[in-house]
């Protein structure tokens, strides 16, 4: 198990650090100024200009770049915006505080229907139930985000008037921004209308959460049923009955860890799914995390921001990827026998 | 020893057949096989059938509603824009933009990736494992956020967005040919046509790919539905088609601001979008069990 | 009568319609007696078996003009009643034991779940060191010593044997009155095999339950075996007891099954064509009106294609027309 965990944590050394070469080279990829691209600072500012080039190294041979990229990297000097000249990593640790804030609370709101509708609808495999919950998955699985969150807004912001239609809290509130999620914020700060603000933020974050957790919802009750499809196709669950166990307790201990164990190995195909909806829900809420200014700066054209957001959400996903591989082998066993015995 | 023939012949369906009678038991996956022939019917043909062009704008039906409701005219039957351009003749022409061109895209990708996937399974060794933990690591990003990056690099556009997808999607089939070669490497049958002494390649193309087609058309169809999305996302994000194109997500993204006055200009891509992805999905998962039914036989 | 099954079908619909995988199959089996049921693969043994578990999914069918365990019916009991009475006084082992013991939990901890609360004496704090010692007590009775070591161990750690022996544990833990044994030792290597038909037989004679074997060889069930039925494609073709049903068969089936096993040739001289039974087991979709064997039977006459009932003759019962070495003037 040991020499397991190292492989995987060596495992993710290197892939991060391949990111960080792949974000290195980007800013030569980039076109324009590589110095420009990765520091943020224009060729007219020529005195910070020529400051950035030597501390950057760009005098030297481009190993030596790389290694004062890196430099850069750790120490948290991740250049500035070319568009309004923010140090790029204060921003996104910021914003980085509120995707995480939107993502993990659709996460949570998804898991417990999503597993509980696939384990109802494998219970009832065929019958009336399962086809009306896996049409409704189906379906709920092929709406676009953006075309829902459309219609979210139109009918329940815009029609009804019953929640904003965008932003983080209302802009009469001064929360002061310490993690980037504005509940943990207002938590932190207790402004003295603590009761009013926390209201305002429920209210404006439960549209944008709701709206994401449709997707990982749908895929989970896919995922959830087929699996425990599965497992109870397996011998251990008749063996199981044959003790005499009710089925209440078949179910429980010996069907669903089962399938939970499936169902974890491919959380992380829901969790790309979930970042990717996260970057669209936040441009269209307005919603101040990493995706919405990733996506802004593209179209601005402002490289050290990009080249910051992408390192940030990719080493995310690697690291939460290596996570749930590592919580699926130390939960199953025979899971690790497996990777032994691969390896 | 001979049988004693004393039962008639039982006959099999082929795996074609027993994908038709799939297909034939479930109406609804039956009707999403037809909605999507209609739809590349359309995005083949579609231009020819319109009654306008799509961006040529009709100055005296600006933002009319669909021709059912009482200000609605049936020279336009689903309503005009707020530009007076006609819906019907727009979301035909996005159907070319948001199915057909990403379609195109998915082949010439499933094809690249299918060549490499097979090199990379036949070549085994530490090239192949680096390969793999590259591709692992390369299938856990986004797709979209692997297009944005590409589109980063070359500036937004159609033709841009076409060519990131096309080219995050390679990674993937790749990942799914070497994966299933790998798997069917292992079963008994492999090994009895080596011992036959068979090439490498007649063991490429006679052995293993009949075996894995039924996994390539899946991802086919997982391919085509992640590429809809994503072009129509791009599009919505305006770094896909660009403004006059209608393409469907930018028709929404345009939409945006004329929602509240006019929402069946909102409604109908949407619709669209929404009716080709569930026809696809459904399309692709009526497979899945078909295929997953034969392997139980 | 521990268990008396008196015609039962079991039916399902295939391409070509209802099919009785099963046709009227009666089997009883006595108070401590050990009953071996033998029969090619396909020929639905395990269907019985399952059919009296109460495992069949409900594609399946059951009919049966009686299905008693004891004095209870099986077939008017709910789920949960039947499940009681499984619990409790029935218990099930399988072939291919390994996958049917939970990947995911430890085997203590299975074998635990077999232990009833009602046969625990102690208050309830008492109960979790009770039961261990329960399950300890269990594995030392199937011939596991290390205890410790087995019931921290997963399912992938075990040999086929030794999960086998999990299984007869979990089986025999709240001593039932019938063990079924559903091919217990078909993958596994003679010497095993053995090991694990001792270690039934050890257990028989202690608790007196009564087991019911099911097995596809003729040449390789128990020695201990007391009464023998023969099934062949879904219909009981004899039953009798043991010795003398390998002595002198009366079916033609179980003459045919006991030609092709090599011991009953070692006089045979030498080049000699091992005797087989011609053509192949028909499918579920082909099955032959009347009797099933007809097709494939070296005595059958026209009468064949009429079901012939199983009849009592002399010490055994035989369903068949045209019965052999019973009285020879009849044939």
């Amino acid at each position: 198990m040991r020499i397991y965990v190292l492989r995987q944590l060596a495992l993710l050394i290197i892939t991060l650090f391949l990111l960080t070469v792949f974000a290195f080279c980007l800013s030569y990829w980039f076109p324009g100024n590589p110095v420009t691209n990765s520091s943020g600072i224009f060729t007219d500012d020529t005195l910070r200009y020529t400051e950035a080039f030597e501390a950057r190294g760009f005098d030297h041979n481009i190993l030596v770049q790389y290694w004062f990229y890196l430099e850069h990297l750790f120490r948290g000097d991740w250049g500035i915006s070319l568009l309004d000249a923010d140090p790029v990593f204060e921003q996104l640790k910021l914003r980085f505080g509120a995707t995480l804030e939107i993502a993990l609370l659709a996460m949570l709101l998804a898991i417990i229907p999503g597993i509980a509708f696939g384990v109802l609808a494998a219970l009832n495999f065929r019958k009336p139930i399962d086809h009306i919950i896996l049409s409704i998955s189906l379906s709920g699985y092929s709406i676009p985000v953006f075309w829902f969150a459309q219609i979210a807004i139109l009918v329940v912001a815009v029609h009804w008037g019953v929640l904003p239609i965008a932003g983080q809290i209302n802009p009469l509130f001064h929360i002061e921004p310490l993690t980037g999620s504005i509940l943990l914020d207002i938590f932190i700060t207790q402004p003295e209308n603590i009761e009013l603000a926390l209201r305002s933020a429920i209210r404006h974050i439960m549209l944008p959460v709701l709206v994401l957790s449709v997707m990982p919802m749908m895929l989970l009750i896919r995922l959830t049923r087929s699996s425990m499809l599965d497992v109870l196709d397996k011998n251990y669950i008749t063996s199981a009955y044959a003790k005499g166990l009710s089925t209440r307790r078949v179910i429980a201990s010996h069907a669903i860890p089962n399938t939970m164990q499936n169902v974890i190995r491919e959380l992380g195909s829901m969790l790309s799914l979930l970042i990717t909806n996260t970057m669209i829900i936040e441009v269209i809420f307005s919603w101040p995390g990493i995706g919405s200014w990733l996506i802004r700066s593209i179209y601005e054209r402002d490289y050290p921001v990009i080249q910051g957001g992408l390192l940030m959400i990719a080493a995310l996903i690697l690291c939460v990827h290596v996570g749930l591989n590592l919580i699926h082998s130390w939960r199953y066993p025979q899971v690790r026998k497996d990777l032994n015995a691969a390896s | 020893m001979p049988r004693p023939n004393l039962y008639y012949e039982e006959r099999t369906p082929s795996p074609l057949e027993r994908v038709w009678l799939e297909f034939n038991r479930n109406p609804l996956a039956r009707a999403a096989l037809y909605i999507l022939i209609f739809i590349i019917f359309l995005s083949m043909f579609g231009p020819w059938l319109t009654p306008y062009g799509p961006n040529e704008q009709m100055l005296d039906a600006i933002s009319l509603p669909p021709a059912w409701s009482d200000d609605g005219n049936i020279r336009f039957l689903l309503g005009t824009d707020e530009l007076g351009r006609d819906m019907v003749t727009r979301i035909i022409y996005g159907a070319r933009y948001t199915f057909g061109y990403p379609f195109l895209v998915v082949l010439a990708s499933a094809a690249i990736g299918i060549s490499l996937g097979a090199t990379a399974a036949i070549t085994v060794g530490v090239k192949s494992s680096t390969l793999k933990h590259l591709l692992d690591v390369l299938m856990s990003i986004p797709s979209l956020l692997l297009a944005l990056i590409i589109i980063a690099i070359t500036g937004p556009g159609l033709s841009n967005a076409l060519l990131a997808i096309g080219l995050v999607l390679i990674p993937q089939f790749l990942h799914v040919t070497r994966n299933a070669i790998q798997d069917e490497r292992q079963k008994p049958y492999v090994t009895a046509s080596r011992l036959n002494g068979v090439s490498d390649f007649y063991l490429l193309t006679m052995v293993f790919f009949p075996n894995i087609v039924k996994v390539l058309v899946i991802q086919l169809t997982i391919g085509l539905s992640i590429a809809i999305l994503d072009i129509a996302a791009l599009g919505f994000l305006r770094l896909g088609a660009q403004s006059p194109t209608p393409e469907w997500g930018s028709m929404l993204a345009q939409s945006l601001e004329v929602a509240y006055i006019s929402p069946w200009v909102m409604a109908l891509p949407g619709i669209a979008l929404f009716v080709t992805l569930v026809s696809v999905n459904l399309v692709g998962e009526t497979l899945r069990i078909a295929i997953q039914k034969q392997l139980e036989r | 009568m521990l268990l008396d099954i008196r015609n039962l079908t079991i039916s399902t619909n295939t391409a070509n319609g209802r099919v009785n995988v099963l046709d009227r199959v009666s089997l009883q089996v006595d108070e401590g007696e050990i009953h071996t049921l033998v029969g090619e693969s396909g020929s639905g043994k395990s269907l019985i078996a399952r059919a009296i578990m109460g495992f069949l999914s409900p594609r399946w069918e059951v009919q049966a003009d009686r299905l008693w365990f004891q004095d209870t019916d099986l077939l008017n009991l709910t789920a949960k009643q039947r499940r009681e009475i499984i619990g409790v006084d029935i218990a099930m082992i399988f072939q291919d034991a390994k996958s049917y013991l939970d990947p995911n939990i430890t085997i203590g901890a299975q074998l635990s779940e077999a232990v009833l609360n009602q046969d625990l004496s102690g208050s309830f704090f008492k109960r979790k060191s009770e039961r261990k010692a329960k399950v300890a007590s269990l594995l030392h009775r199937v011939g596991i010593k290390d205890h410790e070591a087995m019931m921290n161990s997963y399912a992938h750690q075990l040999s086929e044997g030794a999960a086998q022996k999990i299984m007869i544990a979990s089986a025999i833990a709240h001593r039932p009155l019938l063990l079924i044994a559903d091919e217990p030792t078909s993958t596994m290597e003679p010497a095993t095999r053995q090991q694990i038909y001792r270690l039934l037989a050890q257990l028989h004679a202690r608790y007196g339950m009564s087991i019911l074997m099911i097995s596809q060889d003729l040449g390789a069930i128990m020695q201990q075996t007391q009464r023998l039925s023969m099934i062949y494609s879904g219909q009981i073709m004899e039953t009798g007891g043991a010795d003398a049903l390998l002595e002198s068969p009366s079916h033609p089936y179980t003459e045919a099954l006991l030609n092709t096993s090599l011991y009953r040739h070692a006089k045979m001289p030498p080049r000699t064509r091992l005797p087989t039974l011609a053509g192949a087991e028909p499918t579920l979709q082909h099955l032959p009106i009347g009797c099933r064997l007809g097709p494939r039977c070296q005595y059958a006459r026209p009468p064949c294609v009429k079901t012939p009932s199983l009849e009592k003759r002399q010490d055994r019962q035989v369903a068949c027309h045209y019965p052999l070495h019973l009285d020879e003037g009849k044939k």
